[in-house]
């Protein structure tokens, strides 16, 4: 496959070109027609049929011949996921599912194969492994990215807004001021199954106001960890302590650590964006230092776009005043400039991040 | 795999369903018993079975309230309806359940019928989409759950119970989100116009599968028969 990239600034009408490209229309009451082109947009479960319960039934869907699904085997297989082929294609990680999606697009033969931002996700072994695939495969693949500076080198396409967005202020928020908490898993043993445990007898000290970057192949237990040290899970064995006191955090989940999820429409709850931000001092103002505009507000949050559900939804989990703070892809789907300042505002918090970005290469690194 | 033609596999359900027409109605439930057996041990939710119909208790006390005493007071005409009653009403959802369950649990058997009797692919899409969406709602609800908890919210008792309207919203929004999203993606692809061209790669029916597929179909059918 040949190769297309785009970079632009969020709102600069990228997304939109990329659609334009593949035949995608851009008005929700238009006629969608088969164009023999291919798009996977930056959230990857919607780029899956939802047809099938394995991955390998969702390669069969896709595929127009025996050829090309034994190249979707083969794709797994090159990048060490040939495991995943009898899963559910929705019990898998965020990464593992980009994976598939543009795999099981590519099977299509797409003429073009537009990719939407869906490659931040990845790691960089796999997204290099994954364009060794995609380069045997014939076809233009279209691609969309806000960290193209981490592993793009070639030409681009640059989109540019003559309109100004809203950006992110990078300030620790007025009148807050976390208490930084020490966090110590010590002999931490848990496993979904008896048979096959995750962690046996983790060790790990986060000390108190320290960022860490944790990071860890696919299904490494990067999101399993998370879920322990909020209380979301409870560990078959070991102990968990807190400023050197032994705590038992999924009897009062969230308490000691504040959560924010990468897919940020199952964390906001309120009616309005300012009831979302109610733990700030001044939730409008709280709003515009989100960098989601003068006016939104009063909007209900599930009617923003994804970028500015996930600032708000990191927003929420900011204003709740916990320092240690777990962010799991803080940066999803931000330009470069939006990304840093997020960086920025969130070296004012401890705790952990989950990110494939560079930017949070200067984290002490936590690896699983 | 099974080798016989896919009008042979047709006629069968076919032609036992017309059997069973002329069957009285004690061995149409005896039929039926033998069905819903078959399908506690096929389905292996026997949990669930026992559930259902501990919880039909209460139905089988309203119904000897209402035949056995406020229609047909001391008489045991109404009492022996009542429970008439009761059992077909069990049958009845035993057997959606048990039809119900190996089709959640494996869509593909569903799937590889339609393929193998070559109807469009939009009849076979059109059956399995609600069928996937159960586990996906699921999920979803874990993960609404999840945030819930995370921020330290109530997800059960009195409080869960009314923040429920505010959890339900962001899981509808997704899943609104998830098929206008889907239904681009088929439209975008032609997944629905799609013939069943491919050969060795096309999903097929096992024998077990099958058996199960037509059996559950009789069941069913035989339960709201009687």
């Amino acid at each position: 496959m040949d190769l297309i990239v785009l970079s632009g600034r969020n709102f600069s009408g990228r997304s939109a070109r990329l659609r334009d490209l593949v035949g995608l229309p851009n008005d929700p009451s238009a006629e969608v027609v088969p164009t023999g082109n291919a798009y996977v947009g930056p959230d990857p479960a919607m780029s899956l049929s939802g047809l099938a319960p394995t991955v390998e039934a969702e390669f069969q869907l896709a595929a127009k011949d025996e050829e090309s699904l034994e190249h979707g085997r083969q794709a797994l297989e090159a990048l060490g996921l040939q495991r995943v082929l009898k899963q559910n294609p929705f019990t898998l990680s965020g990464g593992e599912q980009v994976v598939v999606a543009i795999v099981a697009a590519s099977l299509c033969r797409p003429k073009h194969l537009a990719i939407d931002c869906a490659l931040e996700q990845l790691a960089s072994d796999t997204r290099s492994s994954l364009f060794e695939w995609l380069q045997q495969r014939d076809g233009v693949a279209i691609i969309a990215d806000n960290r193209l500076d981490e592993w793009h080198t070639g030409p681009v396409e640059r989109i540019v807004s003559e309109e100004e967005a809203p950006h992110i202020v990078s300030k620790l928020p007025q009148g807050l001021a976390p208490e930084p908490v020490e966090i110590e898993l010590v002999d931490l043993t848990f496993g979904y199954t008896a048979n096959r445990l995750i962690f046996d007898g983790l060790n790990l000290t986060f000390e108190a106001g320290q960022s860490h970057h944790l990071r860890g192949p696919n299904g490494a237990g990067k999101t399993t960890l998370s879920k322990l040290l909020s209380g979301l899970l409870k560990p078959q064995g070991g102990e968990i302590r807190v400023n050197g006191q032994r705590v038992e955090p999924w009897r009062t989940p969230g308490r000691h650590v504040s959560f924010h999820f990468q897919n940020p429409t199952y964390q906001l709850f309120a009616r309005t964006v300012r009831a979302q931000l109610k733990d700030a001092n001044d939730p409008a103002s709280a709003a515009r230092d989100l960098g989601l505009g003068s006016k939104a507000s009063g909007d209900h949050p599930l009617d923003l776009p994804f970028v500015l559900r996930k600032r708000l939804a990191l927003g929420a989990a900011l204003y709740r005043g916990i320092h240690f703070l777990i962010a799991d892809e803080p940066t999803l789907g931000q330009d470069r400039r939006e990304a840093a300042s997020i960086c920025r505002l969130l070296g004012h918090f401890g705790g952990l991040r989950i990110s494939h970005s560079r930017l949070f290469d200067h984290l002490q690194p936590v690896t699983l | 795999m099974l080798s016989i033609h896919s009008g042979v596999r047709l006629f069968v359900p076919c032609a036992l369903g017309a059997a069973a027409f002329w069957l009285q109605e004690l061995a149409a439930t005896a039929l039926i018993y033998a069905f819903a057996l078959a399908g506690l041990i096929a389905a292996r939710q026997m949990r669930v079975h026992a559930l259902f119909l501990a919880s039909t208790l209460p139905l089988l006390a309203a119904l000897l309230l209402i035949w056995g005493w406020a229609i047909n007071p001391g008489g045991l005409q109404g009492a022996e309806r009542a429970v008439r009653l009761w059992i077909r009403i069990c049958i009845v959802g035993a057997g959606v359940q048990w039809m119900i369950m190996p089709l959640v649990q494996e869509p593909l058997h569903l799937r590889a019928f339609f393929e193998d009797v070559r109807l469009p692919r939009w009849v076979s899409l059109l059956f399995i989409t609600p069928i996937l969406f159960l586990p996906e709602i699921r999920r979803r609800i874990g993960a609404i759950v999840d945030a819930r908890r995370a921020q330290g919210l109530p997800t059960s008792g009195l409080s869960g119970a009314r923040a429920l309207p505010s959890m339900i919203v962001p899981l509808v929004a997704s899943l609104l989100e998830a098929s206008l999203g889907r239904a681009e993606l088929w439209s975008h692809r032609d997944l629905l116009a799609s013939d069943y061209s491919l050969s060795s790669a096309r999903l097929r029916s096992t024998p077990l599968s099958l058996g199960v597929l037509i059996v559950s179909v009789l069941g069913i059918g035989l339960a709201l028969w009687i």
